[in-house]
């Protein structure tokens, strides 16, 4: 596709790009200077930049709004769910795809139609199995134990995807050579894994992070334990109109997450683009 | 011999490495939802012995107007979500494609990073852009467009259109996504071709481009419908169901009915009808989008 660059057809899209762009990142942009603005600067004008930093907006978000225990909450809950989810989703999927299981095929559809219902359509039983399973009193793994049932199914398809353009041979030529399946999955498929598992580790983890309503569930409760998601509501609820220590809040959230982004970007580009996602 | 050996042994492996996934997705899955379904059909307060009352509970579901509004709210919602998710996504995606790989990859990120915001983060987000004092309003009487400020998601007429534009501009940048990878794994012979043949950018757009990657379409459209019917989140964070209930969606019904009134087999009911619904999109959606398929 070699089409002229500079073209005037090519500008126009440009321009409008460009302003598209400036909407969907304004409003970052002006959270960001925001959260540095106490209330009455931000009534004075909301254009202006702030007048001197107040930095305890942050300091005040982190520990009087909990913003800091609500996200290590967090990130506690995404690292051990994702880190299950992958490692048995690796396992399943690279059987159901290489190892002769009869009617893996149908096991695949079948995880499909599974993974596209809403979460609405289950949490009901679901509840009363966390409760009797004694969950519910066990800090954290009310909720990790189901986001790793409700992952799996995707993460198992997209991983699958992927093992099926990995070459028979390669994986056959290793047993000939003696290598158990083992040895084979982790010298020979692992390093190939890269760019499959960060396009998983990317859905997985915004819906980890980001997930609310089965968390407000088994934590109703609880004081303890909350993630950022019902964090940040609670604490919307206590300061609605301070809006410096509110955008902090988001800036403090968002930040990480666009510095994680831009480091797996490549990989993750590369995973969807390797037929890991196709109808 | 051996050989049979040798599968018998692979075969075995294959169902101990399966084995987790499966405990996992079975019980905190298959098991609810199958018990779900089953649950609809009976009456259940918690506490009470389970009993079966046959199709009361969906009797009451469709009886109910209060119940039976949230459904329609939810599909308004979801309708509106699809559409400008898909939209917004295919035109940034083909827009993108005539630039250079530099500025693609700018673009790029800057169009999919709402994507992976959580929705509350998004919700809240836009909250302070939408509220009446807040950036929306601000920007347009800046402009000097005073007659067009609202409070945005107070006004019972706007709010759910609103928080259906909300989802979607979150969601469009996955749309962007796969239509790129797509388009990008097209063979490059075949726009020579159509370039030979004098075919402008958008008649190749819609010739070749369009048709070709239509089974990525297809799947986007499908799991567009089906996660906009998940509105939990985007409206406990930006309305709470209000202004009034004019926002209260189906899955804010399901945990009412559930968890405040105890009433776990009308919930259940409603979260059927509610999966049975959303299924009705996807695949109305995907015999709009039927036809032949083309190798290339």
């Amino acid at each position: 596709m070699n089409t002229k660059k500079g073209s005037a057809s090519v500008w126009i899209i440009r321009v409008f790009l460009i302003v598209m762009a400036v909407f969907s990142i304004f409003p970052l942009i002006f959270a960001f200077y925001t959260s540095f603005k106490n209330n009455q600067e931000f009534y004075q004008s909301i254009w202006a930049l702030p007048e001197t930093l107040h930095f305890e907006n942050y300091s005040n978000a982190f520990v009087v709004g909990k913003v800091g225990e609500y996200a290590l909450n967090s990130i506690f809950i995404a690292v051990v769910s994702l880190s299950v989810t992958i490692v048995f989703a690796v396992l399943a999927a690279y059987a159901l795809s290489r190892l002769k299981i009869p009617g893996a095929e149908l096991i695949l559809v079948l995880l499909i139609l599974i993974q596209v219902l809403p979460t609405e359509s289950l949490i009901i039983p679901e509840y009363m199995i966390v409760s009797r399973l004694g969950l519910l009193n066990v800090k954290y793994a009310a909720m990790i134990f189901p986001y790793i049932g409700w992952m799996l199914p995707g993460t198992i398809i997209i991983l699958s995807n992927f093992f099926k353009t990995i070459p028979v041979e390669l994986i056959e030529s290793a047993r000939i050579d003696g290598a158990t399946e083992m040895t084979t999955m982790r010298k020979i498929i692992v390093p190939l894994m890269k760019a499959p598992v960060a396009t998983c580790l990317v859905f997985d983890f915004c819906f980890v992070w980001g997930e609310l309503m089965w968390a407000q569930l088994t934590t109703l409760s609880r004081t303890d334990g909350l993630p950022l998601s019902i964090g940040l509501l609670n604490f919307k609820g206590m300061y609605s109109t301070e809006w410096g220590q509110l955008t902090a809040a988001i800036c403090m959230i968002i930040i990480p997450m666009y510095v994680l982004f831009i480091f797996t970007q490549k990989y993750f580009i590369a995973g969807l683009t390797a037929g890991g996602v196709k109808g | 011999m051996k050989q049979k050996k040798v599968q018998g042994y692979q075969r075995l492996t294959g169902y101990l490495f399966m084995a987790p996934a499966a405990v996992m997705i079975i019980v905190f899955m298959i098991v609810p939802l199958l018990w779900n379904v089953a649950l609809s059909f009976c009456s259940w307060n918690g506490n009470s012995s389970v009993e079966f009352v046959g199709i009361t509970n969906y009797l009451s579901v469709f009886s109910e107007a209060t119940t039976l509004v949230t459904l329609k709210r939810s599909v308004i919602l979801a309708l509106t979500a699809t559409s400008v998710s898909m939209l917004l996504g295919m035109l940034y995606a083909f827009l993108l494609y005539r630039l250079r790989k530099k500025e693609q990859s700018f673009f790029r990120f800057v169009f999919f990073s709402p994507a992976m915001l959580p929705m509350t983060v998004t919700g809240l987000l836009f909250v302070f852009v939408l509220s009446s004092n807040g950036l929306l309003n601000a920007l347009l009487s800046l402009l000097g467009l005073e007659s067009l400020q609202h409070a945005w998601l107070a006004d019972p007429n706007l709010a759910l259109w609103v928080l259906g534009i909300v989802q979607g501009w979150k969601g469009c940048g996955v749309t962007m996504m796969l239509c790129t990878t797509a388009i990008l794994s097209l063979p490059d012979s075949l726009y020579e071709c159509a370039r030979l043949e004098g075919a402008n950018y958008w008649q190749q757009v819609r010739i070749i481009m369009l048709p070709l990657i239509k089974p990525t379409l297809k799947l986007q459209l499908s799991m567009t419908v089906m996660s906009s019917f998940k509105s939990y989140d985007i409206v406990y964070a930006m309305t709470k169901g209000g202004p009034g209930e004019f926002t209260y969606t189906a899955p804010m019904k399901i945990i009412q009915l559930g968890f405040t009134f105890n009433e776990y087999g009308t919930a259940a009911a409603l979260g059927t009808v509610l999966v049975l619904l959303a299924s009705f999109f996807v695949i109305a959606a995907r015999f709009a989008l039927r036809g032949e398929t083309y190798e290339y």
